[in-house]
This record gives C-alpha cells, structure tokens and sequence, in this order.
C-alpha cells in the first residue's frame, strides 16, 4: 500500500463510500470458476465441517461431514466434484511452438481458477491439502479414491495462490482491494460481508459506511469461513452434535445439520457471486493474458506430473526446493510488478507518491544526438522532462516508460528548480537496430509521460537437478533408485 | 484495605472482580499504551458484561466447541496419572522413572467458595519443599495455583502443569488443543500460549524469590503439549520464551503507574453496572460511557482479537475520526497527525502545517495532486 492508497482511504472514511482505484484487472476471470466455501470444525486441526461449492450460481452443492467420526465420504464427494471440474479443463490443447529455453510442447487451452471468500480460507484449504495428500490411496471403497489426489490438487492450488498474479485460486477479498479502497482497516477489509457493503451497498443503505454497520449486526452477520461464529458454535452446532451423538437417527441428525449449514452459508455464498460480478465487469489490462498464458502452462506441467510420477508434494521444504520456490516467487513479484506499472495509470500514481516513479511534459528532444565511446557512433537521444514530482532518484538510475514498453532511459542530470524539477534521460534501449532505426521512441515535445524505475533484470538463478542434489538438500538418498542412472 | 485497592474496588462497583489471568496478561502485551485497558483489568471489571450492556457486540465470546476440544485433549494429556503427559516429558526433559510423581491440585479445596487461596497454599508447600528437597520430590503439580504481583495487586494464575526435574529446574508445560503441523504452529497461537507461560514462570519465579530461593531455578525455556499434526496424539515442544518473560516483566513493571492513572479520573468514576434485583444491569448507558470516556483508549483494529470492549473503542476512534481505526499503515503514514479530518485539512490546504508536519502534509499534497491527475486522465 501507498502513500495514495493511505489518502483515499482517509477519503472513503470521511464520505463514507469506498473510493475506486485500479480500473483494470490483473488477474484473468474465469468465465466458469469454481467458486468454494470451506467450514472448518472448531477443534481439531483441519477437520472439514462443509464445503459448499460449484460452478452455478443458482446450484451449490453442499458437502457436509458428520461431527464425529470418519469424513472420508464427505471427502470422497469433493474430490470427485474437484476432480471433475479440474478434468473439464484438460480436454483441449494447443501446440507451443519451441523457445529459448524451451522445447516446443502442448499447453491445455484452459485452466481451472477456484474463487474462495478470503485469506484465511487459502491457508485451511493448504492445511486441508496438506491432511489429505499423505493419506494412503489404498481404500477398498472407489468413491474414496481421489482423496489424496485432492489433496496434491490442493496443495498445488495454494502454493499458487503465493504467487504475485497467479489466478489459480484467487482470494476474494484480496482481489476486490486491487480494486476498491474503503473507509475501515484492511483488517476489516478480510470480511466479504464488510467489504461488499462498502463496495456494492444495497440501494435502501445511505452510504457504505451505513451498509456495513448494518452487515456487521451480529444477528445477521456471518463470517465468511472457515471458522465458524463462536455464538453459533454454542448455541446451534453444540446441541446438534450432542444430538447426533446421542441418537440412533444418524441420517436424521445428519439432514438437520445439512439444513442449518446451507440456511448458515447461502448468504455469504451470493456474496462471492456479487463479488465476481463486480470483479467481471472491470476490463482486463494488458499483461492479464501474458500471466494467463503462465498459468496454463503450469496446470498443464502439474497435470503432467500427476500422471508420470505423482508423488506428494513433500511435507516440508528442502533446502534446494525452498530456494526454487523463492526465487520463483521473487521472479513473479517482479514481473507482476513490473507489469502492472506499465498496464495501470493507478498502479503509476502509487509509485509516484512512493518516490519510485515521477510525471512530467517533455520539454527538449535532441533526437540526433549520437555518442562514440568506442569506435561505433551510437544512436543517444536526449529529452529534457519537467516535473513537479519530487524526485528522489539518483543519476544513472533506470527508467522505464509507458509509452514505450520495451525503451529504457538513463537519468543524466536532475536539476531542482523552485516550482518544477528538470530531469535531463538519455534513451538507452528501445530505438531499434542501427538499420531501421525505431523513431517511435522518441517523444514529443509537450507529451506528457510517466517513467518508473525500470524493473531489475530479474534472472531465474541455476538449480541443481534432482540427483545432483546431497540428499541433505533434498536429493535422492544414496539407494534411491533416482541415483541408479548415474552410478551405473 | 490498602487505598489503592479500596480506588480500584469503588472503579469497579458491586460485582466480584474478575481476576487477571494468564490470557488477560497476554492481552495487555497486545496493548500495552492502552490506559483504559490497564485500569479496567486492574480494577477487575468484567469487560464482557460491560459490552453487553452496551449493546455491543461480544468479539470474544468463546465457542462451546472449542471448549469441549481443549478440555477433551487435556484430558487425554493427563489422564492416569499423567501417564502420557510423563512419556512426553522423558522425551522432552529427560525425566527418569523414579523421579515420576504426579500431584493434581485441581480438587483441592473443592468444597470451599474460594479454593484458590487454598490451592495457591498447597502448591506453595509443595514447590518449595520440592525446591529444598525436604520431601520426595513432586515431578508434576496438575493445575497448580500461583500468584502473581500485578501493579500491587496479587493475581491467582493457574498453569496447567509444573513439571519439576530433580537437581534440576522447573519447567512450565502449558497444554494447547492447537496442532503442530510439520513442526509449524498457527503463529497467533503459538505466541499467546508462549505469553501465557511466560506469565506463570513469572509467578514461579516470584513465588521462589519469596524464600531466597534463586529464581533461576524456573527454566526460561517452557514446553507446549499439543496435537501431532491432524492426529490428537500430543507432542510436546520446548520453547524458548526468554523474550516474552523479558518484555512481559517490563511491561508489568509499567503497570505501577496505575496510582497516576487512578488520580486522573474524575472523581466518583465508576463502572459499577448497578445490577438490580434479578441481577440485571440497571446502569444508564450514559453514566457508563461518561465513565469510558474519562479514560485514555489506544484502538487499533487489532484489538477485536484480544478485547471484549473492541467495539466501543471502534466507534469511538471512528466518531473522533483517529487515524488509527483505518490500520497501523494509514497511522504511521501520517504519523504526527491525529485525525484524518486534520489530515486532510492539511492536504486540501484549509490547515496550515506547523514545522513537525511540514514533510508529511507536502507528501499528501502531492498524493493528492497525483490522484487528481489520475482522475483528469493525465499521465
């Protein structure tokens, strides 16, 4: 968050409607998601008390397990549902052709993206993956056969869901605030109900402020999961798990619980539909494809992977697997930072209030200038950029422009004025070979143009393969068959 | 009756106090500025009856379910004798079998109206001729009673097991229904339990140096029994809580600024709900918040977590307009400046900055000019 963001929330907590921000979405929509609502138990660790879930609006299936007891049908049921949505993406194809690095391959034309309420459920569904994952696979009961192959697939989710700009699975309220600022704190923020009155109020509320003290009410409030409320825990899930397990009316007790867990969830699960509504109407930016693209390679490398060698994903990080996943995720950050800045005017105006961007009109351009520090003329032009931004960069730095997505310019000279501020840029990358010269880069006198600092050349660093690893850092014990091929 | 205690009993009205535990001690590290907090606690005010009066709602009304799974797991730790509670601490201390003995002070004085006194004094006696050894060694007190000195006041703090290694130390084991996962904990929960425990070695602590005897007998490193993974088999962990006995003892050494903070209030401040005939609050709500306002609050939006009175404090730090409600990250970017009518007086110019706000009202007005330039569709 920026300084900006700062502002238009002191903003929205005095008019009392939440101030829209970026008006692009970075991240890709599916226009069939499956949308998920998690209940955990209270009590024991990542137990499942419901899932209400699906792809229809109108239609949620409800899952609910039993208080006590085994969850394996219940599981069972969602696996298969999962599963079954994850195997509608997997149908078609298309051929990537090679690139640098990469042989050509086949990517699936889709992926699956999974829409939960907030955080906190990102995290129960990466605990929930992390149960389910280990179970042995070995049940006699069919039904029960996708449990831990869910579980991989839930783990692979919420691994995803750490990624800067991965749609895989997509808090909602995380990705409404790329959006809307409101007028309480971002930890009030958390709460879908809050958000949504703050955001989308319903007409008969005289602001969001107003609709969200009235979605707070605790008669009427329910929190989006996955803990249950404390008040409903005692006063209407206790007495009914007491029931069950007196009664010898199992199925009996188990309807009742059905009926009072959809009466408890319908309304947070309009919510998420709300949300998406919103969330769809809102154009794409550009780069939303790029990632998009991204992210259907990687399903489609995950896909591969259940099928050729399928094991679980390890309980804990290994050296080498924890410096991978890190320096992926450095990798994304970046991009996706990089990315948005030259996609959002919104994304820009943080940066400039943050001292990492500056706007201004372009006052000179020496379009011929040349300089020969070795034997070749080089193609160098200069423009002269006047600012009212503070510029708190230093000579040298890099920039990078908007307009020109590919251009880089050098800060040479800054010169504070009283009023306004004269950055003198050399343009360094963007002008095309010496042949055809590129002379769209150049700007015009009067333009009026943002430069943020260039993103730095981000390079994935070399990993060892598998079994080139110690087995301290994760590699193959000595005995492993993974090592046969080389000691042979 | 010292003065002290005779102001905060006239604080705090007709009701019984509710004493300081080990959770509400782990709250006040969550707050420490807050002066509203510190005197209520103090006092004993029952914070929860006090919101519901109020009409508010109740943030930490606790889940029945909950209950029943911790008290479950503790029960499977320490059934027979601690048999499973004792294997856990071979493992973790190193305990050998002659040294087991198991003490449950929990039914002591049961039939007495006020059995903590009594239980403080049995744990006492056997804690201190454990620690002179006068007496075959008790390795576990279940449930014992100790006290602590808050702000000149003694609290009854109730561990859920001393363990007590022979030539050795004590160790404060607390037993938490919450599960370790690959070795990793919920890290809100992890830190309240390492607060709680960091309180009862605080009251060990105090109860050896009573008797010259040298504190450091109480181990600073504390053992947490919780479920294994997705199973409710216990594994118990030592965790260093050097830190947290170091910052708790600090901040309970603050807490003696509470004579100041009593003289501040106007007099006759009380927050006595005047329970009627059948027990319910007859107190205008008027009175009542006439009361709160008369102390100082410090609100954060954190404080639903670990605060019955979370939402007064809410509406009130909305109602002034405190930069604090909207987050940590709105207070501290306009750091200086305590209201966000102020702020943005400042940013659209109808205020004029004096010197400490001159950097920050310049870098809002920017901000400001920026999003205009966003909305005209410019740069």
């Amino acid at each position: 968050m920026s300084l900006l963001a700062s502002l238009l929330r002191m903003r929205a907590a005095t008019t009392g409607n939440a101030v829209p921000t970026s008006q692009l979405r970075h991240l890709h929509l599916s226009d069939r998601p499956l949308m998920m609502l998690p209940l955990e138990q209270t009590g024991p660790a990542a137990r499942p008390l419901a899932v209400m879930l699906g792809t229809d609006p109108r239609h949620p299936q409800l899952l609910v397990a039993p208080p006590s007891g085994s969850t394996a049908p219940m599981l069972g049921a969602l696996a298969a549902t999962v599963t079954a949505y994850i195997d509608e993406h997997q149908q078609r194809s298309e051929q990537i052709p090679a690139g640098t690095n990469r042989p050509a391959r086949r990517r699936y034309t889709d992926a699956p993206q999974i829409l939960v309420p907030n955080p906190k459920t990102v995290a129960y569904l990466d605990r929930l993956g992390r149960d389910l994952r280990f179970r042995p696979a070995d049940t006699d009961i069919p039904a029960q056969h996708g449990v831990p192959r869910l579980g991989q697939w839930l783990t692979h989710f919420a691994d995803r869901a750490e990624i800067p700009g991965s749609c895989a699975l997509v808090p909602l309220t995380g990705f409404l605030t790329m959006h809307w600022i409101t007028g309480q704190s971002p930890l009030e923020d958390e709460d879908l109900a809050l958000l949504l009155a703050w955001i989308d109020p319903p007409r008969d509320a005289a602001s969001g402020r107003d609709a969200a003290l009235a979605a707070e009410h605790p008669d009427t409030h329910r929190p989006a999961g996955p803990a249950t409320d404390a008040r409903f825990d005692t006063e209407q899930l206790a007495p009914l798990f007491e029931q069950y397990a007196r009664t010898t009316a199992q199925p009996r007790a188990l309807q009742d619980l059905e009926r009072l867990l959809a009466h408890y969830l319908q309304p947070t699960w309009d919510l998420m539909w709300q949300a998406y509504t919103l969330l769809h109407a809102l154009p794409e930016a550009d780069s939303t494809a790029r990632r998009w693209n991204k992210e259907r390679s990687v399903f489609t490398d995950f896909s591969t992977y259940l099928i050729q060698d399928g094991r679980p994903q390890a309980a804990r990080d290994q050296a080498v697997s924890a410096a991978v996943g890190l320096a992926r995720r450095e990798e994304a950050t970046a991009a996706f930072d990089a990315e948005r800045a030259m996609d959002d005017p919104f994304a820009r105006a943080e940066l400039r209030t943050a001292g990492r961007a500056f706007a201004g009109t372009v006052t000179t351009v020496d379009a011929d200038r040349c300089v020969r520090p070795k034997a070749r003329r080089q193609w160098r032009p200069m423009l002269t950029v006047s600012t009212t931004d503070p510029v708190s960069m230093e000579p040298g730095q890099l920039l990078a422009c908007h307009a020109h997505r590919n251009a880089r310019y050098k800060i040479c000279d800054i010169a504070p004025g009283s009023a306004t501020t004269q950055v003198q840029l050399e343009i360094t990358a963007g002008m095309g070979p010496e042949s055809r010269p590129n002379y769209n880069v150049l700007p015009d006198p009067g333009d009026l143009l943002t430069f943020t600092a260039a993103p730095d050349h981000y390079r994935l660093p070399e990993f060892p393969p598998r079994n080139q690893t110690p087995w301290t850092h994760g590699g193959p014990p000595a005995e492993h068959p993974d090592h046969e091929g080389e000691e042979r | 009756m010292n003065p002290l205690d005779a102001q905060l009993d006239a604080l705090r009205g007709s009701r019984p106090p509710v004493p300081h535990n080990a959770r509400t001690l782990a709250a006040l590290t969550a707050n420490p500025g807050c002066d509203r907090r510190a005197l209520l606690d103090a006092a004993g005010v029952d914070k929860d009856a006090l919101a519901t009066h109020l009409g508010l709602p109740r943030p930490l009304r606790s889940s029945r379910l909950a209950l029943d799974h911790a008290a479950a797991f503790e029960h499977r730790v320490t059934v027979h004798g601690g048999a499973e509670l004792v294997r856990l601490l071979r493992k973790t201390l190193g305990l050998t079998i002659p040294e087991v003995g198991y003490d449950d002070v929990n039914s002591v004085g049961s039939d007495s109206p006020s059995p903590l006194p009594l239980r403080h004094a049995h744990t006492r006696s056997r804690i201190l001729s454990a620690a002179k050894g006068t007496s075959a060694p008790r390795t576990l007190l279940d449930h014992p009673v100790l006290r602590l000195t808050v702000a000149g006041h003694q609290v009854y703090l109730e561990p859920d097991v001393v363990a007590f290694q022979h030539h050795g130390t004590f160790h404060i084991v607390e037993i938490k229904p919450f599960a370790v996962i690959d070795g990793q904990a919920d890290s809100a929960k992890l830190t309240a339990a390492v607060t709680q425990a960091a309180a009862h070695v605080l009251a060990l602590q105090e109860l050896l140096a009573d008797e010259d005897l040298p504190p450091e007998r109480v181990s600073d490193s504390v053992i947490l029994v919780n479920p294994l993974n997705f199973s409710n088999r216990p594994i118990a962990t030592l965790v260093n809580a050097r830190q947290k006995i170091k910052s708790l003892s600090r901040l309970l050494g603050r807490l003696r600024r509470l004579p100041e903070l009593l003289d501040r209030l106007p007099p006759g401040t009380t927050f006595d709900l005047a329970a009627g005939p059948d027990n319910t609050p007859t107190r205008p709500h008027g009175e009542l918040t006439d009361a709160l306002a008369a102390t100082r609050p410090l609100y954060t939006p954190g404080c639903r977590q670990h605060c019955d009175l979370a939402f007064y404090c809410r509406s009130e730090a909305r109602n002034r307009g405190t930069t604090g409600a909207l987050g940590t990250k709105v207070r501290d970017d306009t750091a200086g400046i305590d209201t966000t009518a102020t702020a943005l007086a400042l940013t659209d110019g109808h205020l004029h900055p004096s010197r400490d706000q001159a950097d920050i009202t310049q870098a809002l007005r920017h901000a400001h000019r920026v999003h205009a330039d966003l909305l005209a569709g410019l740069a």
